[in-house]
């Protein structure tokens, strides 16, 4: 199985502290070390995305988005993310509340790399995060910036 | 009768009687003791006039005739004039009816017109407004000295103008009392140029100038704006228990969430009546999630329906059968049905009620292996549907309450649920303009029936 010698960064763009702590929870039981950073808001996550391409580090390896932001929704982000040659690489995961089919559709219209629902139940969230480990991080062959 | 001088000459019983005189009386007295006071001077002139132009006509085109009365009261009459040749002169024999009944049902007919707390207007054959009551005064802005005698189609809006005088042939080839313009928005134009929204009933009257039409003109415009309103108040309702139920099922999530890392993260120091404790927590918060969840649907019936149809029931029951083919499997039911018509129905709610229906079925068995059974008859304008299950059954004195939200009759432990099946249920027959309700005796099953209308010919 590739593991990566360093820990993967994650960006997670969460508005709600309440998923942001579970979602840290959750990773803090994954077999892969990890680095997660955590953007409130749009504005936040594109500063973030931009100050790391400046200095040349710190880029994540995947970004988890929630798309209900304030100040720079969701959509926004993943719109932007796509649209930039030096950012499209990054696969985005986006968390949503919304099981709206137009939603879902419209993401992966967007270039999102996959679309999941946040489940209700905790042991389903857990799984979740485990399948997003299992799959972007120890099967999938991360593009490295 | 009268002479050429109008002396009266001739008189028959219903002259005396009309007039309350004897013929002894009347005998070589002047007309003129007949008519009323006001007429009494320009009566010879008349005469004069008739007798250089003598010819068989009624008198006094036009104007309403009256007689004097013995006893100083006037009649309302109508006269025809005859003239007759003979060797001693010209004499006038006069036809005199009176008209006073008849007089009396036009007066009450025109006091009930304006009466009416509806626009009442008279058009004749050739159009033209003949009567008018107050109300169309008001509506159209118009005092009725403008409307008399105009061409109906002065309140027409203009772009109707062109094609209204065939609409008006058209109802004289066929003039049956209806309603006017079936289907068509209809609108009046008032004096200031402004339009308002009509509803308009026709009946043809018969006259002896022709055949009338009398229209009573509603203004529709406060019940459409009704309308109006109570249509965007439902899409705010629907808005509103949308978010209301996005927005409510978040903390629930959250707190759901957090019991269960607790549990999950102190596994070990936690004792059984802790997670007991948890337990009980994470059930109310997964209830209330449903909760949420059945309201929303049960709100979204009236606004997400979709358009009655022609639609299979047949179909829809199989969808139904599909959707609770584990539950099926899992209690051995044995279901079965006859062929079912097709119906006039939005077939995704027709599938829902179906499913909430045989759901209950299967679940209130009382441990019995459920026996299911689907009918439909025909009875007049309806189809009957009915479900019939071998089950616990349900008290008389809950007949209606069942169908209430949330209502449940049992305990949660007993058999699971919110208690909204059977409201969504009521709520979807009834936007299909039928009836739902349940025969049973309790511990030998029940019968729900819903009626629903076939497709129109």
């Amino acid at each position: 199985m590739p593991i990566a010698t360093a820990p993967i960064n994650i960006l997670l763009v969460e508005d709600n502290p309440a998923d942001v702590r579970l979602t840290i929870e959750a990773f803090k039981e994954a077999s892969v070390r990890s680095n997660l950073q955590v953007a409130r808001d749009g504005v936040e996550a594109t500063t973030l995305l931009r100050d790391a391409l400046a200095r040349q580090h710190g880029l994540p390896d995947l970004i988890l988005l929630d798309l209900n932001l304030p100040r720079k929704d969701g959509r926004e982000v993943l719109a932007d993310v796509k649209r930039d040659a030096a950012l499209r690489h990054i696969p985005v995961v986006v968390l949503s509340t919304s099981q709206s089919e137009e939603d879902v559709q419209r993401s992966y219209e967007l270039g999102a790399n996959a679309v999941i629902t946040k489940p209700v139940d905790l042991d389903q969230f857990f799984h979740v995060v485990r399948s997003i480990e299992h799959f972007w991080l120890e099967m999938a062959k991360l593009p490295r910036s | 009768m009268i002479d050429h001088r109008g002396a009266i000459v001739l008189v028959n019983r219903e002259t005396e009687r009309l007039f309350g005189y004897t013929r002894d009386e009347l005998i070589s007295q002047p007309i003129e003791l007949l008519v009323p006071q006001r007429f009494k001077a320009g009566h010879p002139i008349t005469r004069a006039e008739f007798l250089e132009h003598p010819q068989h006509r009624a008198m006094g085109a036009g104007r309403d005739l009256f007689g004097l009365h013995k006893d100083g009261t006037e009649i309302p009459i109508e006269i025809g004039l005859n003239p007759i040749e003979d060797e001693r002169g010209p004499f006038v024999l006069a036809s005199v009816v009176d008209i006073s009944a008849r007089r009396r049902a036009e007066e009450r007919f025109r006091v009930a017109v304006e009466a009416s707390p509806h626009g009442m207007m008279m058009v004749d054959t050739l159009g033209r407004i003949v009567l008018v009551n107050r109300e169309i005064e008001r509506l159209f802005g118009y005092p009725r000295s403008e409307l008399l005698g105009q061409a109906v189609e002065l309140l027409v809006p203009a772009r109707v103008r062109p094609h209204h005088p065939h609409l008006r042939a058209t109802f004289h080839a066929d003039p049956l009392s209806r309603p006017m313009g079936a289907g068509r928005d209809l609108y009046g134009r008032r004096r200031d140029g402004s339009e308002i929204p009509v509803e308009i009933g026709l009946n043809p009257i018969e006259t002896d100038e022709g055949t009338f039409v009398l229209a009573s003109v509603v203004d529709i415009g406060p019940r459409k704006r009704a309308e109006e309103e109570l249509h965007r108040s439902n899409e705010e309702l629907e808005r509103f228990a949308y978010v209301a139920s996005h927005d409510l099922q978040e903390p629930l999530r959250t707190v759901a969430s957090y019991v269960q890392l607790l549990a999950r993260r102190y596994r070990t120091s936690l004792d059984s009546d802790a997670t007991d404790f948890i337990d009980f927590a994470v059930g109310g918060v997964t209830r209330m999630q449903r909760l949420i969840e059945d309201l929303l649907s049960f709100s979204r019936l009236g606004t997400r329906g979709g358009a009655l149809e022609p639609t299979d029931a047949n179909a829809a029951l199989q969808t139904a059968l599909d959707n609770l083919h584990a539950a099926i499997a899992e209690s051995g039911a044995s279901i079965s049905y006859d062929p079912l018509p097709i119906v006039l129905a939005d077939g995704r709610q027709l599938e829902q009620l179906f499913t909430n229906l045989l759901a209950n079925a299967l679940k209130f068995t009382g441990g019995a292996t459920p026996l299911v059974r689907i009918g439909a008859r025909r009875e007049g304008r309806h189809w009957i549907f009915t479900v019939t299950d071998n089950g616990i059954g349900i008290e008389p004195q809950y007949f209606e309450r069942i169908f209430v939200i949330f209502q449940r009759l049992h305990g949660r432990d007993e058999y699971p649920g919110t208690g909204v099946g059977l409201a969504i249920c009521k709520k979807i027959v009834e936007r299909h303009g039928g009836r739902l309700w349940v025969e049973s005796v309790p511990g030998e099953g029940a019968r729900f029936s819903f009626t629903l209308l076939p497709p129109p010919e």
